[in-house]
């Protein structure tokens, strides 16, 4: 799956929000989109664009545009990169925001970076893990499962 | 069987950790299992609790860095356990999960950790995620202040637990609106 339809998927599954006018809205009430919407906006240039002109009027928009950007360098610049394929869309991701660009004057805690890295991150483990290949490696293990009894729960 | 890519559902958990499972046998001695400990969305997710799916898979803290690495590659992270509330004895309440794991003894927390790891935590917080799961209506509450007054153990502003322990059963009294 490629990284624009699963950052499209990933939103379905979070929010029926679909504008990006609405998931900026949504994003200042709910974290879980708050968190996706800077990998989200990455997804091609045109949706970033569309950011960057609601950044203008929308200083949590502009938060969000410089979050991106923060993102995709400090993890381009981090010695823990070290898979090939996430180099490779870092890369990608940089030409989307149009970096480099002029340093971003704006704030990023340590959760958050963690944040939109765990987003970028799940993009490569669904590609990793769910293919008919691997469904079908696991299926005796995955039929063999209880799941109506997954959890010895305590009352 | 075709696991959809729709984010993480307690199936789409559960093929995750037959993969985890396989990287861990890799380097661990025979015979050896390792202890997990699901925490957030995805143990309400594998308790049932939850219909929505996650794309974040946490535990709580894993001491062998070998282990952190791999479980990274699966994007499952114990970060988040470093700000959870916890209380002492919440291993005693760990509820096991059952799947056909050779390298991991796999466990979730039981309903009361799981409403006590979101209470007081001064970051963005699933407080929704107790509510739409419904455990404010299947636990006792007396039990929960109980446990709290008795065991707190971690972080946390003690007063911010109270103030969500109130808000939950203000939410409980109203049907949870």
């Amino acid at each position: 799956m490629r990284f624009a339809q699963f950052m499209e998927q990933y939103r379905k599954n979070l929010t029926d929000a679909s504008t990006l006018e609405e998931l900026l809205q949504e994003a200042k009430q709910n974290h879980r989109v708050q968190k996706l919407l800077p990998v989200y906006v990455l997804k091609d240039k045109d949706t970033f664009n569309n950011m960057l002109e609601l950044a203008i009027n929308d200083s949590f928009a502009r938060k969000l545009v410089a979050h991106a950007r923060m993102t995709v360098k400090t993890l381009e610049g981090s010695r823990n990169t070290k898979s090939f394929k996430m180099k490779r869309l870092l890369g990608h991701l940089a030409s989307v925001a149009g970096m480099p660009s002029p340093g971003d004057n704006v704030a990023m805690e340590e959760w958050e970076l963690e944040g939109y890295s765990r987003v970028l991150n799940s993009f490569f483990v669904s590609n990793r893990v769910f293919t008919p290949f691997k469904a079908l490696k696991h299926r005796k293990k995955m039929n063999s499962v209880d799941w109506e009894n997954l959890v010895d729960t305590h009352h | 069987m075709i696991l959809s890519l729709r984010g993480f559902d307690a199936k789409s958990i559960a093929a995750i950790m037959f993969e985890v499972d396989e990287e861990l046998g890799k380097i661990l001695s025979k015979g050896t299992k390792t202890q997990l400990i699901i925490i957030g969305s995805g143990g309400f997710i594998l308790k049932g609790l939850l219909s929505r799916v996650t794309y974040d898979i946490d535990t709580f803290n894993v001491t062998d860095q070998k282990v952190r690495n791999i479980l990274a590659d699966f994007n499952i992270s114990d970060i988040g356990a470093r700000v959870m509330t916890v209380c002492e004895n919440f291993d005693h309440r760990l509820e096991k999960v059952n799947l056909p794991l050779e390298h991991i003894d796999l466990f979730v927390l039981s309903d009361y950790d799981m409403i006590i790891s979101k209470l007081g935590s001064t970051r963005p917080k699933d407080i929704r995620d107790i509510i739409d799961s419904g455990l404010i209506f299947r636990i006792d509450f007396d039990r929960l202040e109980e446990i709290i007054r008795e065991e707190l153990a971690s972080v946390g502003d003690p007063r911010r637990i109270w103030d969500d322990i109130q808000y939950l059963k203000t939410l409980r009294d109203e049907g949870g609106h």
